[in-house]
Order: C-alpha cells, then structure tokens, then sequence
C-alpha cells in the first residue's frame, strides 16, 4: 500500500479532488435557486463586490460569463468533468481537458459568490492547477515532481496558519473556544457538548494536542515515520471534523492529498 | 530549451502563489487587493484566531396588502447539523454564507464608506428574506439578525434590522 501510494500521489490527490467536486457540485445544482436570480448566491449579489483589481476596464464579458445561464452551464460540465476524472485517469489529453475545466469552474465559482466558501474549495483550486500542469507538460516529468511538491507546500502552509493563529488565541489556549464552537446550531455537537461542557479541562487538552499538531505540521516532515504519525492523527481529525461539524468536502480534499505530502517526506534530501 | 523555459516560469509561478499564499495567511483584509482576488488566494485560519461561537439567526416577517406586519418567523436556514452531514452537506454552504455575510455586514456597518443598504451582505440578506416571502405572497418584507451565544446562555439580541422593503411583481 505505502509504494501505491508513494508511486501515485497526484493520481490519488485527483480523485480526492473529483469526488469532493462531485459532491460540492451536487450540492451547488441543489442550492440553484439561492445562485439564480436575486438569491443570496447569485450573480446579482456577486457583481456588487469590487472587481477592480481582477479586471479594469470592460467588465461586460464577465458579467456574461457569470450569468445564470452560462454559470449553470458551467457547472453541469464541472459535474461531467469531475465524474470523469473519478473513474479514468487524469494524465490524458480528456483528463487535461477534464482538469482545466474544473480549474475555470472553480476560479467562475470563487469569484461569482462572495460568501459561503471553505478551506476546500481553495485547495480544490490549488489541486486542480498544479495537476492540470503537471498534466499538460506530461512529457517533462519534472513537472508531476512540482505538483507534487505544491500541494503538499500548500497543505503545510494551511495547517500551520490554522495552529499558529490557534497558538496566539487566548480563546484556544484556555480551550474555551472549543467548547464554544461545539454549543453552536451550524458546526457544533450541542448534545454532547452539554454532557462533557463541565469538562473544560478536556477541551483544553484536545485544543492543545490539535493547536501543536497544526503548527508542527511542517517539522513532522522530516522523517518519513513522523509524517506517516502525522498524517494518522490527520485522518482522525478530519474524519471527527466531518462527523462533528458536517465539513465533508474538507475530509476528502483534504485526506486525498496526503500521499503528496508522504512522498515529499521521503525524498527530502535529509 | 523549451521545456526548461517552461520549467523555470512555471516553477516561479508556483513559488509565487505559494509565497502570496503564505503572506496572505497574516494579512488583513484592507492588505488584500479586494475581496474578489482575495479568495482566490488560500487562507488556511480554519476557525482561527476568534472562532464562531455564536448562533445566528435571520428573522423574518412579511406583510400582504392590506393585513399587518405577520409575526416575526425563523425561517430554517440554521439548522442544527445532522450525521449524514459528514457527506451530504448543501445546508452547511447556507449556513457557513450566512456567518460570513453576517460578518461582512458587521464590517461594512463599521468600515463604511458603502451606505449599508447598498452593500452586497445587505442585499444577500435582502434576497434570501424575498425568497421567504415569496412562499407567503407577501408585499413587503423586513428582516432582522439575531445572535445568541449558547456557551454563556445569554439572551438573543436583536443585532441588526433592516427597512421595511415593497417586493415588486
């Protein structure tokens, strides 16, 4: 499993990718009548926030792109292109086409709606430019190296923003931030939460092991046993945060670009 | 020779947006260009440094020609989160918007100098309350924001409410 992994890292970071679009633009298509029309998503509400620095001069060739029409079009195709990428490879002229596709849509889908995106759909951004150019220079294995080298650069960076800005929390390091976010109706556990609320030295600890784990992230790297410890307590985080919280595209973006990170670890030059 | 000028523009390309990536991480807002490029550069605070620990709830009441303004209603866009949420989740994207928007709201009530009805928190707001008083044929529609934090059992405090606005046929 471990040369399966260490062999096919963006392989396995692309169908992380395909299958947490997948799910996103499911519940995108289910969401449509928030993004049509005057919704809290829509196109409506998204041309409202300053464009300036994306685009200076004509913007009717954006307001079109991103119109209802066009942006629903958009993301069928996302939908066909990340269905695509599940079950066939991405390193093909389709699964370049597949993976530009879904780079558009992702970037149409971060700009046209200014509220409501998560950590996910920024790494399904990252994943899907550094396949698409590992895919497109496919004759120059150096690049699927890069790719490889930028998702998981990217993952570090995440991880150890989230521990660090944890760190200098005085809410976090006294634990009461925790069991703060677990009373809460959107990402908490508000029945378990009144069972172990008193137990305020339990979520301290919890906090604590979670804030060293995040700002380390990048040391665990060193060694390649260290990362493979690292990235176990990853998946435990991630798979408790989605059945906590409900962060479910976070989990499968997240988990599926581990073997990136196991594979930069091992041929650190150390 | 050219794939190594390929090789080198790409590299420093993706060195580039790793090290906006990093420098965006400690950035505020006013140092990005705008929210719009803004998120197209990963910010990786997950929760962090202030974490969301209140419940927020957009009220919502409506009137028809003719009746009274109906009594104040909590439509079910904040609903608590359920286990099969760990992989179908379209409500959690309503729910985390509506967080954000509150907050932007916040913000632009506070930065200024946009006039707070003209803000898009404003009319995101406005547009998912006339969606609600659509389904009850309503011609008018005022809604208002309520937080309540649980952790401290305080009282809900009506933080923000909006005009009375006429839905147009």
């Amino acid at each position: 499993m471990w040369a399966f992994l260490l062999q096919n890292p963006l392989e396995i970071a692309v169908k992380g990718l395909a299958l947490a679009v997948l799910v996103g633009t499911l519940e995108y298509l289910f969401l449509w009548r928030y993004l049509s029309q005057n919704g809290m998503f829509s196109w409506n509400v998204g041309q409202l926030i300053d464009f300036s620095a994306l685009i200076r001069n004509d913007r009717r060739l954006l307001l079109f792109a991103l119109s209802d029409r066009i942006f629903f079009t958009i993301l069928l195709l996302r939908l066909v292109a990340a269905i695509y990428l599940l079950f066939y490879p991405f390193y093909s002229t389709p699964g370049t086409f597949a993976l530009a596709l879904i780079t558009f849509a992702s970037v149409a889908s971060l700009v046209r709606t200014p509220y409501g995106h998560e950590a996910a759909d920024q790494l399904v951004l990252v994943v899907a430019v550094a396949s698409l150019i590992a895919t497109i220079f496919r004759a120059n294995e150096s690049f699927y190296e890069y790719s490889v080298i930028m998702i998981a650069f990217q993952l570090v960076i995440f991880y150890m923003t989230a521990g660090i800005t944890k760190l200098v929390s005085v809410d976090w390091r006294s634990g009461s931030a925790l069991s703060g976010v677990g009373a809460t109706l959107a990402y908490g556990w508000p029945t378990l939460n009144q069972r172990i609320a008193a137990r305020l030295v339990l979520y301290r600890l919890t906090t604590w092991c979670l804030m060293i784990w995040e700002a380390t992230f990048g040391l665990w790297l060193l060694s390649p046993f260290l990362t493979s410890i690292s990235l176990a307590i990853g998946v435990l985080f991630h798979i408790s945060t989605s059945l906590l919280m409900g962060l479910n595209k976070f989990l499968i973006i997240f988990v599926g670009c581990y073997p990136c990170v196991l594979c930069v670890s091992v041929k650190l030059p150390l | 020779m050219l794939h190594s000028v390929a090789e080198i523009l790409i590299g420093i390309a993706m060195v580039a947006w790793l090290v906006v990536g990093t420098i965006a991480q400690f950035a505020t807002d006013k140092r990005l260009p705008s929210l719009a490029t803004s998120r197209l550069i990963p910010k990786g605070n997950l929760f962090s440094p202030t974490p969301m620990v209140d419940n927020i709830y957009i009220v919502v009441r409506t009137r028809r020609i003719g009746d009274e303004l109906s009594l104040w209603e909590v439509p079910p866009w904040m609903q608590r989160h359920r286990l099969v949420e760990w992989l179908w989740n379209p409500q959690g994207r309503i729910r985390h918007s509506l967080i954000t928007c509150v907050h932007h709201l916040q913000k632009t009530f506070n930065d200024g100098p946009v006039p707070i009805r003209l803000s898009a928190p404003y009319i995101a707001l406005l547009g998912l309350a006339m969606q609600h008083a659509d389904q009850h044929r309503a011609t008018e529609v005022q809604f208002g924001i309520v937080v309540h934090r649980p952790s401290s059992n305080s009282t809900p405090t009506l933080i923000f409410l909006s005009d009375l606005h006429l839905i147009e046929e």
